[in-house]
């Protein structure tokens, strides 16, 4: 029986070990990091021309901008160190910044720096805020522990060192257990999205996609003519709660994870055209990749990519 | 941490979270992740007129009358100005925000301000089923506006 029961838990540390810090997921997390700076880049851009929200004119007052929050979300570290002023200059750093990292020229401790800026934006202005900011934001904290940057980047266009990964360094350690972190969160994410439409009426009765898709603040289409098609609202309705519960179980499958990750492409890109909101659709469909199997996505990329890119995905 | 922190308010969440409340506050994970719910929200707009006067109440300057976002119905789909209908949202449905941030912002740019009458416009989107029986009845009569919380605020001195 001891026998047995030591069995069983070498089995589950074998398998814990295995799932935390089996391989390095580089390409990955080369790709995924790519894909959200690039984002976070643009809407770094898009937000230069709201800067003066940020600075001494903004309506919310730097010294009040922590009252926005109530006492059980305040944050207990303020994360925004400039001055108002300076508001301007420090968001043109953070571009920069972006810039780096999406180039793959950045490393941790940068990563950091730029994560603490994007949250101390956060912090300066929550009510200015878009969905893909916090999340785009909170991607870039774990991507900042994992070495993201050994593949996509320029740095490997260039370098001769070969990536290796020693499940025994911290370092890597580190970064594969981000990567699996990053999964939970976005799990996590999808799940509460989900739970929170539940309590909804119109959402439990199927009829809030209607009231979405009709008000002028949330689309620029006129898509009243679907009034005609009520079953599209039902049907769209139910499925965006299933895809969105179901969505950590589903992915979890691998039969059911290239469903399920097709359903979410086409989802929040009906989501990105109908609704303007194409850069988050973009921030949560580049999520993707992080359950793309790795010889699957090489093999994509070998063909997608022109020859003298190759070196970028090269082992 | 990330897992419960997604319904921080709940038992569990208040439970655990005073070991975590911290990093969790600062790095962003507790956060509810409500998008369009729990349900989706209706046209809405702040309209507000800006009166001068002097002090004995007697006008000073012709009262001005405003609207945030400048296109109430937000036909402007510049990211730009997105940024504004979400921060007029946030703002406009507490009161306590109005008072402490709107009012304070307003009346700072219009020097010699000294009350501000606020107004949330709310339009509110006939249901589906509503819309599918009155088949025969023009959309727009469907739509329903009224102005809530109507208040006036004192310019802070």
């Amino acid at each position: 029986m001891y026998l047995i029961a030591q069995n069983s838990l070498k089995k589950i540390r074998t398998a814990v070990n295995d799932f935390l810090f089996g391989e390095g997921h580089f390409e990955r997390l080369g790709l995924f990091r790519f894909l959200i700076f690039a984002v976070m880049f643009y809407i770094a851009c898009s937000r230069q021309l709201n800067v003066d929200q940020y600075g001494p004119t903004a309506l919310i007052p730097g010294s009040q901008a922590l009252d926005v929050f109530s006492d059980f979300y305040k944050p207990y570290i303020k994360l925004f160190f400039w001055p108002d002023q300076l508001a301007s200059m420090v968001h043109m750093s953070y571009i920069a910044l972006l810039a780096l990292a999406t180039l793959g020229l950045s490393n941790r401790p940068l990563m950091i720096l730029t994560w603490v800026i994007a949250q101390g934006f956060i912090q300066r202005n929550f009510s200015i805020l878009f969905g893909a900011d916090v999340i785009g934001t909170l991607f870039m904290f774990y991507l900042s522990f994992t070495r993201c940057n050994e593949y996509f980047s320029l740095r490997r266009l260039f370098s001769k060192k070969k990536v290796t990964f020693n499940p025994k360094s911290w370092s890597d350690q580190l970064s594969t257990m981000a990567f699996r972190l990053l999964q939970i969160q976005l799990f996590t994410i999808y799940a509460y999205t989900g739970f929170e439409k539940l309590k909804g009426s119109t959402w439990w009765d199927g009829t809030a996609l209607w009231t979405v898709l009709v008000n002028p603040q949330f689309t620029s289409f006129d898509l009243l003519f679907l009034k005609d098609f009520p079953i599209f609202f039902a049907i769209g309705t139910f499925v965006t709660i299933i895809f969105e519960v179901y969505f950590w179980v589903m992915v979890s499958i691998k039969t059911t994870r290239p469903l399920w990750l097709m359903l979410g492409v086409l989802f929040h890109l009906m989501i990105g055209v109908l609704l303007g909101l194409m850069t988050f659709s973009i921030v949560m469909i580049s999520t993707y990749v992080l359950f793309a199997y790795r010889t699957n996505l090489i093999h994509y990329l070998e063909k997608a990519l022109p020859k003298n890119l190759q070196k970028l995905i090269s082992l | 941490m990330m897992i419960v922190m997604g319904n921080g308010s709940s038992f569990l969440g208040r439970y655990l979270g005073q070991y975590y409340f911290a990093v969790a506050n600062t790095v962003g994970v507790n956060t509810t992740w409500n998008f369009f719910s729990p349900d989706p929200a209706h046209i809405m707009y702040i309209h507000y007129i800006i009166h001068f006067d002097d002090d004995y109440g007697n006008p000073t300057k012709e009262s001005k009358e405003y609207f945030y976002p400048e296109q109430k119905d937000g036909s402007d789909f510049a990211i730009n100005v997105r940024r504004h209908n979400y921060m007029m949202r946030f703002i406009a449905i507490d009161n306590n925000r109005v008072n402490s941030f709107f009012v304070p912002w307003v009346c700072k740019q219009n020097p010699g301000a000294t009350t501000v009458q606020f107004g949330l416009v709310l339009t509110r989107i006939p249901s589906l089923d509503k819309v599918i029986t009155l088949q025969g009845t023009p959309y727009s009569d469907l739509l329903v506006t009224e102005e809530l919380n109507p208040n006036v605020f004192n310019c802070p001195k």
